[in-house]
C-alpha cells in the first residue's frame, strides 16, 4: 500500500487518531511527494454536497478535517497552507500540540505575525496558547500579537471572569497588560463580553479588576492612572478613548495624586476626543487655585481647548480660568486674547461667559486685544457686543459689507448661447451626460446634417454607436433612462443609414468582434415599440416622441428642422430662431408636429420679444402670425379661430398660467381641472392619518394595523383624465408620473427644462414625491431634489406659489447641501427677485406644526446673518412672516427661533410691528419654555 | 514621574536604495543602487517648534491613514510618509490611501537648529509607538531628530528604541508624486485668510462625506463654502477631506489657498512661523492624483542630454531652482526646461513650493526607466505606434487629422495646436480636463 493510498484508508475510515503516527513515519521528502495526492483529497472532501433535499455541507466529517488539517499543515509549504481553510481547524482540539513537538515550519512565527496584523488569526488561538507556544520558542510576542488577545484572557470557559488566569505568567502584569495602554485593541467591548455577574465589590471585567489590584498594590496605581492620560493621545477611537476616560474616573484620583498628574492632564487637553478633555478639564479645575497650578501650559492648550464647540467644554475652561487668575493674574492679558475664540461658537451663553470674563480681566488700552476682538467681530453676537462695547468703541470693523448685488443678466444672450461642434466629436459626448440640451441636440444636428452625411462620416461616428451599444446594454449609474432612450434612438439612426447606404453597410459587415452594435443589430429594439417598465411613464414621452419625430424626419429625408431644439443654456430658445424656423414650416406649407410645436412655446424666452415681433409681423396673415403675436407680445389676447388648440394652449399656460382665456372657452382642453394644467395645486401640511404597522401577529400571520397620524406637506392633484384626447397638452404627459414617481435623478433636470418658463407641474410632482415629509431623505430622493434646486437656480423666472414651497421645504431639508444650496438661492435673489415676506409666510406653514426640526431652520438662519446689511433687513422680514403663521400654541424649539429672531432684530436694531407677531408674542408668555425669550422680544415691541 | 528623554529610532535592515541607475545619466551619477549609503546623517538636530513640528507630523500621519474611497479594512494598510533633508530644510510628505489628498511638513530655516552633513531622502513608517511619542511632545520640550539613509530617529523622552521594517513605497503614491508637483506648479495663490477667517471657513464644511463640489467664496470679509458655482470661486471636491486639517487650524497664524487654473486641484496651506502644513487635495474625492494625465504631454518629447547635464548642477537635494531662470541659463527653450522638470517630476524626482515658486530637487528609490510603467496611458500610446495603429489624414502645420485603430472601432483625432479632440469615450468624458488620451498621445508622438 503507498502512503497516498493509507492516507485515503485513514480518511475514509475517519481515523483520526492515526494521522499523527503515520505522518512521524515519513521522512520529509516522502512527505512532500503526498502534496500533489493530498490536494485532490482536500479538493474532494471540501466540496459541498446536499446531504438531504435542503441542507448543504462539505463533505468531510470532523474527524476529517483533523487529519486534512494535520496532514496540510505537515506537508504544504506556507502558500500553499495558506490557501486552505484548514488554519482554523489547526488551532482546535488540541491538534496543533500534537504536532509541534516533532514538526514545526519554519514559517510559522511569520504567518502568526501576518495573521495578528490583518487581524485574520483564528478565534481558538487564545492568549494562553499563545504563551505555551513562546514558551517552546516558536512564536515571537510582539506587541500587536498580545493585544490582540490579551482582553479576552480575563475570561475562561464560557466567558466567565476568571482573572487568576493573568497570574499564571509573571510577564502578564508586569508587562503585556501595559501594552493595553499603548496600542490599539478592542479592551473597550470586552466588558460587555462577559458572562459573569457582579457579586462583590468588583464589576467582574478588566475596569473591576484594574481597580481591584491597583487597591492593593499589585498593580502600579500610580502607571494606571499616568496611562490612561496617555492613552488618550494615542490616535485610538473614539470608545477605546471612552474607555480609558472611564477607567480613570473609576479609579477617582486624589487631589494629590492629580498634582502629580498635572503635566499629563494638561497634555491630554490635545485629545481628539471631547470626553477626554472635558475630564481633564474637570481634574484641573481641582487643580487651578493651587500655587502649583501650571498655568503658564493651560495657556498653551488655550488655543485647542476652546476651538472645540462644545459649551461644557468651554464653560469649564472659562471657570478654571477665573479660578486660575486669581492666584495667577499674569494671565489675564494672554488669557482674555485666547478666550476670544468663544465667538465663534453660535451659543448666546457661551460668548456671554466669554465677554464677561474678558470685560473683567481686560485692560481697557491694551491694543492686540483690541485687534484681537475686531478680528472677531463679525460673527460675535449683539449681546455680546453690547458686553464689549468698551473695548471694542473706535472699530469701524463691526458695520457689514454692502449687499453684492449678483448680476442679473438676461435669460438669453453670449453667456448662454449654444454652439454647435462637429458632430463626430459631440455625437461620442452626448452619452456623457455632459449637459442637458444634449439630449436635444444630437436629433437637431443629424437633421442638419443628412445633406452632408457620406460613408467617411458615418464611419468616424462608429465610436458613438459603440457607445450608445454599451449604454443600452450595460447603462452606468450616472445614466437616465433619457440616456437609453437616446442610445436607442442613435442606433436606429445608424441602422436606417446602413440598410441605405451600401458602401458603409459593406464596411460594417467587415467589422470583426461579437460586441459590435452592428453584429448586435438584430437585437436592437426599434425605438417606436421599445418597451421597458419605465418607459411606460407619461413623463418620459415627450423626450421619446421628439427622437421619434426626428427619425421620421431623417427617413423621409425631411429637412425641415426640429422646432424645439433650445439655442440656450439650459433650455431657452431664442424667440427669432423658433420664428425663422417655423418660418421655414410656412414656407414648405408644412404642418409642424404639435408636442415639438408645444416644447418649442413652452421653451420660449419671453423676455426680449421685440426683434422675433417685427419678424411675425412681416409673415403672411394667419393663424402662425396670431399665435405667435399672442405668444410674444405680452399686451396680445388670444384671436380665433383656433385650429391649432393644443399650440393656443400652450402659448397660454406659458405667457399667463394662472390667466383664463375667455377665447378658449370651447377648448376641449377645459375638461381638466386647471390647476393640472397650471401647476397651481392647493397644498396643506399637517397631520394626516394613515394606517400604520404595529406588532406582528402570530395568529393571524400578518401585521396588526391600526391608525396613527403623520406630519405631512400634501399636495392635492384634482383627478382629470390625463391623456386622453388625440393631441394631448405637454402638460399632461408632465402630470404622469404615476403612482410612485419612478424618475433617475439625472433625468430630473431634463425633464424640468421641458416648460422653463413655468416648470412647476412636474415641481409639484417632485415634492410630493420627494418632500412629502421631512424625513425623507434617502440618497435618491436628495439627489433629486438637489438637481431641482439646481434647475431652478439656473433659470431666472418670476415666483410661484410651487416655487416657493420648494425653496421653503429646501431650506429645511436634512441635507445641508441642499438647505445652503437654498439659502443661496433666496440670498442671490434678494431684494426684488424673491419675496423674502412670502418665503417666510410658506417656511411658517411648515414649521407652525413642526414638519421639520426646528434646529434645520435656526442653524441655517445663523450661517446667513450678518452677509450684508441688505440680507440682514431680508432675514427679517423672512422671520418676521415665519412666525407671523404661527399658533398660539409654542411648537418644539421655538425658543431657539425666537432666540435667532431677537438676534437678528438686535443686529438691524429693528423693533417688532407685526400685529400678529405681537399677538402671538403675548399668548406665548404664560409658556415656561419660551417666557424668557419671549419677554426679551417683548421689550422690542413698539405699540402702534 | 513623568520620563525626562524617549528614544525612538527607527531604522531598516537595509538601507533605503536611493535611485535610479538604470540610464547612465550624469544627474544621478553619484547615486546607485549597489551603494550602502552608511554615510553621514542628512540631518542631526533639534526643532524649534517641537509642539507645532510633532501636531503636524501627526496630522500627516492622520492623511496617510486616510482613506476617501476604500473600505475601513484597506485603509488601514498604513505606508510611510517620505522625508527629505537638505538645504537647510526638512521636508515630510506623504499620500492618503487614495492617493487623492497630499500633505507635506516643510520644516524651513529657522525652525530646527542642527547641520545636514549629508542630504538625502527616506521613507519611514509612523508606527504606533512613533505616534504616541509625537503625541507626548509638549511645547516646552526638546525635540531630537536624526535623519539618515538608514534611519529616523526621534528623541523627545527616554526609553525605549523601536526598529522598523521598511516598506516600499507604494506604486501609486510615486504616481501620484509625479502628478501633484505638476499641479502645484501650475496652481496661483487666490486667498490668504486670517486665524479667525479660517476658522470661520471650517465650520461651514457639511458633516458627513460630501458628494457635490462645494465653492470658497469671499464676501465682503468672510470666507465661506457655498454649493452654489460662483464665477471665480474655487472649486473643491470632497470637500470633507479638508477636515484633515482641522486638528491644526488653531495653532495656524494663516491659511493661503492655491488653485491650480483649471480647478484640478486645490492646495491649502497653513502657516505656523517656521513650520508649514500643505494639504493638496484632487479634484474629485474619488479621483486619486495617481490617475491623473497631467505629466503626459510633456513626456511626448524627449529631453536632449545636454539639459539633463545642466541640472545635474541641481543635483542637491532640496536644492531649489527656478525654471525660468535656469531656462534663461542654460539659454534653452521655456518649452524644454519645462519637458525637462516634468519628466523629472514625472520620476519623483521633482518636489514644488508654492510659496518660493520653485521646484526643488528630492531622491526616490526607483529606476528612471519605469517613468512608462506609471504612466499606463503613454505606455498605451507606444503600443499604438508599435503596432502600427495610427494613420495620419492630413497635416498642415499645426492642423493634424489622424485615425487611431481603437477596439473594434476607429478613432478619430484632430490637433490643432493646443486643441487636441478624440471621439473615445475618455475625451469624450473628461474633454481633455484629466490629461490627454492615449489615442491623441500616440497622434502627437507621431507627428513630433
Amino acid at each position: 500500500m503507498t502512503h497516498l493510498e493509507e492516507l485515503e484508508q485513514l480518511l475514509t475510515t475517519e481515523r483520526d487518531q492515526d494521522i499523527v503516527p503515520f505522518l512521524r513515519r515519513l521522512t520529509p521528502e516522502e512527505r512532500k511527494a503526498l502534496k500533489p495526492g493530498l490536494t485532490k483529497l482536500d479538493t474532494y472532501y471540501s466540496e459541498f454536497v446536499e446531504t438531504d433535499q435542503k441542507n448543504w455541507r462539505s463533505r468531510m466529517t470532523i474527524p476529517q478535517a483533523k487529519i486534512l488539517a494535520i496532514a496540510t499543515f505537515v506537508c504544504y509549504d506556507r502558500n500553499a497552507f495558506q490557501r486552505t481553510n484548514f488554519h482554523f481547524t489547526l488551532f482546535r482540539d488540541g491538534l496543533l500540540g500534537k504536532v509541534i513537538s516533532w514538526y514545526m515550519p519554519d514559517w510559522f512565527d511569520a504567518w502568526m505575525q501576518e495573521m495578528a496584523e490583518k487581524e485574520t488569526l483564528p478565534g481558538d488561538v487564545d492568549y494562553r496558547m499563545m504563551m505555551e507556544l513562546q514558551a517552546g520558542g516558536l512564536l515571537t510576542l510582539t506587541p500587536t500579537l498580545v493585544v490582540s488577545r490579551l482582553p479576552m484572557a480575563i475570561n475562561g470557559k464560557h466567558r466567565l471572569y476568571e482573572p487568576a488566569r493573568l497570574f499564571e505568567s509573571p510577564v502578564t502584569l508586569s508587562e503585556h497588560f501595559w501594552y493595553l495602554f499603548e496600542y490599539p485593541s478592542n479592551v473597550h467591548f470586552s466588558d460587555s463580553w462577559t458572562n459573569s455577574k457582579k457579586t462583590g465589590d468588583f464589576e467582574p471585567n478588566w475596569k473591576g479588576f484594574i481597580q481591584q489590584y491597583t487597591g492593593d498594590g499589585t498593580i502600579n496605581r500610580r502607571r494606571v492612572l499616568e496611562e490612561c492620560l496617555k492613552a488618550v493621545n494615542r490616535n485610538f477611537n473614539k470608545l477605546q478613548v471612552g474607555w480609558f476616560v472611564d477607567l480613570l474616573t473609576l479609579l477617582k484620583p486624589e487631589k494629590a495624586e492629580l498634582e502629580q498628574l498635572q503635566p499629563l492632564l494638561l497634555q491630554a487637553l490635545n485629545s481628539p476626543q471631547s470626553k477626554a478633555i472635558n475630564t481633564a478639564l474637570g481634574y484641573l479645575k481641582v487643580l487651578a487655585a493651587e500655587k502649583s497650578f501650571e498655568h503658564q501650559a493651560l495657556l498653551d492648550h488655550l488655543p485647542q481647548v476652546m476651538a472645540t464647540d462644545k459649551k461644557n467644554i468651554i464653560t469649564t475652561t472659562i471657570q478654571i480660568l477665573e479660578k486660575a487668575g486669581k492666584t495667577h493674574p499674569e494671565i489675564k492679558p494672554q488669557a482674555c486674547l485666547e478666550l476670544c475664540a468663544a465667538f465663534l461658537s453660535k451659543d448666546e451663553d457661551v460668548q456671554t461667559k466669554a465677554a464677561k470674563l474678558i470685560l473683567q480681566w481686560a485692560d481697557k488700552n491694551d491694543a492686540a486685544l483690541r485687534e484681537q476682538l475686531s478680528q472677531y467681530s463679525s460673527s460675535m453676537l449683539a449681546s455680546t457686543r453690547n458686553v464689549l462695547q468698551e473695548l471694542m468703541e473706535g472699530h469701524a470693523d463691526t458695520e457689514v459689507a454692502a449687499h453684492e448685488e449678483v448680476e442679473r443678466l438676461p435669460l438669453i444672450g453670449e453667456h448662454n448661447r449654444i454652439l454647435t461642434e462637429d458632430l463626430i466629436f459631440f455625437a461620442s459626448q452626448v452619452f456623457e451626460n455632459n449637459a442637458t440640451w444634449h439630449f436635444d441636440l444630437l436629433p437637431a444636428m443629424l437633421l442638419a446634417a443628412q445633406d452632408t452625411m457620406t460613408t467617411e462620416t458615418l464611419w468616424q461616428l462608429e465610436p458613438a454607436f459603440q457607445r450608445a451599444a454599451t449604454v443600452l446594454k450595460r447603462p452606468s449609474g450616472n445614466m437616465g433612462l433619457l440616456d437609453i432612450t437616446q442610445a436607442v434612438f442613435f442606433l436606429n439612426y445608424g441602422k436606417w443609414m446602413a440598410d441605405n447606404d451600401a458602401a458603409y453597410t459593406a464596411k460594417l459587415n467587415e467589422v470583426k468582434g461579437a460586441q459590435h452594435w452592428w453584429r448586435t443589430r438584430h437585437e436592437m429594439p426599434e425605438l417606436e415599440h421599445w418597451k421597458t417598465s419605465r418607459t411606460e411613464s407619461a413623463v418620459y414621452m415627450p423626450h421619446r416622441k421628439l427622437l421619434v419625430l426626428a427619425l421620421k424626419k431623417i427617413r423621409e429625408k425631411d429637412p425641415l428642422p426640429l422646432l424645439s431644439t433650445p439655442s440656450h443654456e439650459p433650455g431657452w430658445i431664442d424667440p427669432e430662431v423658433l420664428v425663422q424656423r417655423l418660418a421655414l414650416y410656412q414656407s414648405a406649407g408644412v404642418l409642424p408636429d404639435m408636442l415639438d410645436m408645444q416644447i418649442a412655446i413652452a421653451r420660449c424666452a419671453l423676455q426680449d420679444t421685440a426683434a422675433a415681433l417685427t419678424l411675425v409681423q412681416q409673415w403672411p396673415a394667419g393663424e402662425y402670425q396670431r399665435l405667435f403675436t399672442f405668444l410674444l407680445d405680452a399686451a396680445a389676447l388670444p384671436q380665433g379661430p383656433f385650429s391649432m388648440e393644443v399650440a393656443w394652449m400652450q402659448a397660454g399656460l406659458t405667457k399667463a398660467p394662472l390667466t383664463t382665456y375667455e377665447a378658449f372657452a370651447g377648448f376641449s382642453y377645459n375638461h381638466l381641472p386647471v390647476a393640472l394644467l397650471n401647476g397651481d395645486y392647493a397644498w396643506k401640511t399637517g397631520g394626516k392619518p394613515y394606517l400604520a404597522y404595529g406588532q406582528y401577529n402570530r395568529e393571524k400571520g400578518d401585521y396588526d394595523r391600526y391608525m396613527s397620524e403623520e406630519l405631512v406637506m400634501d399636495i392635492t392633484f384634482p383627478e382629470g383624465d390625463i391623456l386622453k384626447g388625440a393631441s394631448p397638452l405637454l402638460q399632461e404627459y408632465l402630470n404622469g408620473v404615476g403612482q410612485y414617481m419612478s424618475v433617475s435623478i439625472t433625468d430630473v433636470a431634463r425633464l424640468l427644462l421641458l416648460t422653463p418658463n413655468h416648470p412647476d407641474v412636474l415641481l409639484a410632482r417632485v415634492m410630493q414625491s420627494c418632500q412629502r415629509s421631512s424625513a425623507y431623505y434617502e440618497v435618491n430622493e436628495t439627489g433629486i431634489v438637489l438637481n431641482t434646486l439646481k434647475t431652478l437656480h439656473s433659470l431666472d423666472i418670476p415666483h410661484s406659489e410651487m416655487r416657493y414651497l420648494c425653496i421653503a421645504l429646501c431650506m429645511l431639508h436634512a441635507d445641508k447641501t441642499v438647505k445652503g444650496y437654498a439659502a443661496e438661492y433666496w440670498s442671490s435673489r434678494i431684494p426684488d427677485r424673491i419675496s423674502s415676506e412670502k418665503l417666510g409666510q410658506t417656511i411658517g406653514m411648515q414649521q407652525r406644526v413642526s414638519w421639520a426640526p426646528m434646529k434645520r431652520l435656526t442653524d441655517l438662519i445663523s450661517t446667513q446673518t450678518q452677509i450684508s446689511r441688505l440680507q440682514n433687513e431680508a432675514l427679517e422680514t423672512l422671520l418676521t412672516a415665519c412666525l407671523s403663521v404661527f399658533t398660539d400654541t409654542p411648537v418644539k424649539d421655538l425658543k431657539k427661533l425666537l432666540e435667532v429672531y431677537a438676534e437678528v432684530l438686535a443686529i438691524n436694531n429693528s423693533s417688532i410691528t407685526n400685529t400678529a407677531v405681537i399677538q402671538l408674542l403675548n399668548a406665548w408668555q404664560g409658556s415656561s419654555t419660551v417666557k424668557k425669550a419671549v419677554q426679551q422680544l417683548l421689550k422690542r415691541v413698539v405699540q402702534q | 514621574m513623568i520620563p525626562e528623554t524617549n528614544t525612538i529610532s527607527y531604522s531598516y535592515p537595509a538601507p533605503s536604495a536611493f535611485i535610479a541607475g538604470g540610464a547612465p545619466r550624469l544627474l544621478l551619477a553619484g547615486y546607485s543602487e549597489t551603494e550602502k549609503a552608511t554615510g553621514p546623517a542628512f540631518f542631526q538636530g533639534s526643532l524649534e517648534q517641537p509642539y507645532i513640528t510633532a501636531r503636524c507630523l501627526i496630522a500627516l500621519s492622520n492623511v496617510v491613514r486616510s482613506s476617501f474611497t476604500l473600505t475601513p479594512a484597506t485603509a488601514a494598510m498604513m505606508k510611510d510618509p517620505i522625508v527629505t533633508a537638505g538645504a537647510e530644510k526638512l521636508r515630510f510628505e506623504g499620500f492618503s490611501q487614495c492617493a487623492g489628498v497630499y500633505a507635506r511638513v516643510d520644516v524651513l530655516p529657522g525652525g530646527h537648529s542642527g547641520t545636514f552633513p549629508a542630504n538625502g531622502t527616506v521613507n519611514v513608517d509612523f508606527n504606533q509607538p512613533m505616534i504616541n511619542a509625537l503625541h507626548a511632545v509638549s511645547r516646552n520640550d526638546t525635540l531630537q531628530l536624526m535623519v539618515n539613509a538608514r534611519e529616523i530617529s526621534v528623541q523627545s523622552q527616554p526609553e525605549e528604541s523601536i526598529t522598523e521594517k521598511k516598506v516600499p513605497l507604494p506604486v501609486k503614491w510615486i504616481k501620484g508624486l509625479t502628478t501633484v508637483q505638476l499641479f502645484l506648479a501650475a496652481s496661483e495663490k487666490v486667498h490668504t485668510l486670517n486665524k479667525v477667517q479660517l476658522r470661520q471657513l471650517f465650520q461651514g464644511i457639511p458633516a458627513g462625506a460630501v458628494k457635490t463640489d462645494y465653492y470658497l467664496t469671499v464676501r465682503g470679509n468672510r470666507p465661506a463654502f457655498s454649493p452654489v458655482k460662483a464665477a471665480n470661486a474655487v472649486c473643491v471636491g470632497g470637500i470633507h477631506r479638508l477636515r484633515l486639517l482641522e486638528p491644526l487650524l488653531p495653532l495656524a497664524d494663516e491659511l493661503q489657498v492655491f488653485v491650480h487654473p483649471d480647478m484640478q486641484s486645490t492646495t491649502w496651506q497653513l502657516y505656523f512661523g517656521n513650520v508649514r502644513f500643505s494639504l493638496s487635495l484632487s479634484r474629485e474625492a474619488w479621483r486619486g492624483f495617481s490617475g491623473e494625465g497631467a505629466a503626459l504631454d510633456s513626456l511626448i518629447a524627449d529631453v536632449p542630454d545636454r539639459l539633463i547635464s545642466a541640472m545635474d548642477k541641481y543635483g542637491h537635494v532640496n536644492q531649489e531652482f527656478n525654471a525660468t531662470l535656469l531656462a534663461v541659463e542654460e539659454q534653452a527653450g521655456f518649452e524644454e526646461i519645462d519637458q525637462l522638470t516634468t519628466r523629472l517630476a514625472a520620476m519623483g524626482l521633482l518636489g514644488f513650493d508654492l510659496d518660493d515658486n520653485v521646484y526643488f530637487y528630492r531622491r526616490l528609490p526607483f529606476k528612471l526607466n519605469r517613468i512608462m510603467s506609471l504612466n499606463p496611458r503613454m505606455k498605451d500610446a507606444e503600443q499604438l505606434l508599435a503596432e502600427d495603429k495610427v494613420v495620419i489624414i492630413s497635416q498642415q502645420q499645426d492642423k493634424v487629422e489622424a485615425r487611431v485603430a481603437g477596439s473594434g472601432v476607429t478613432h478619430t483625432v484632430m490637433i490643432d495646436g493646443d486643441l487636441a479632440r478624440c471621439t473615445c469615450t475618455w475625451f469624450a468624458k473628461h474633454q481633455g480636463e484629466r490629461g490627454p488620451c492615449k489615442h491623441i498621445l500616440a497622434v502627437r508622438k507621431k507627428i513630433n
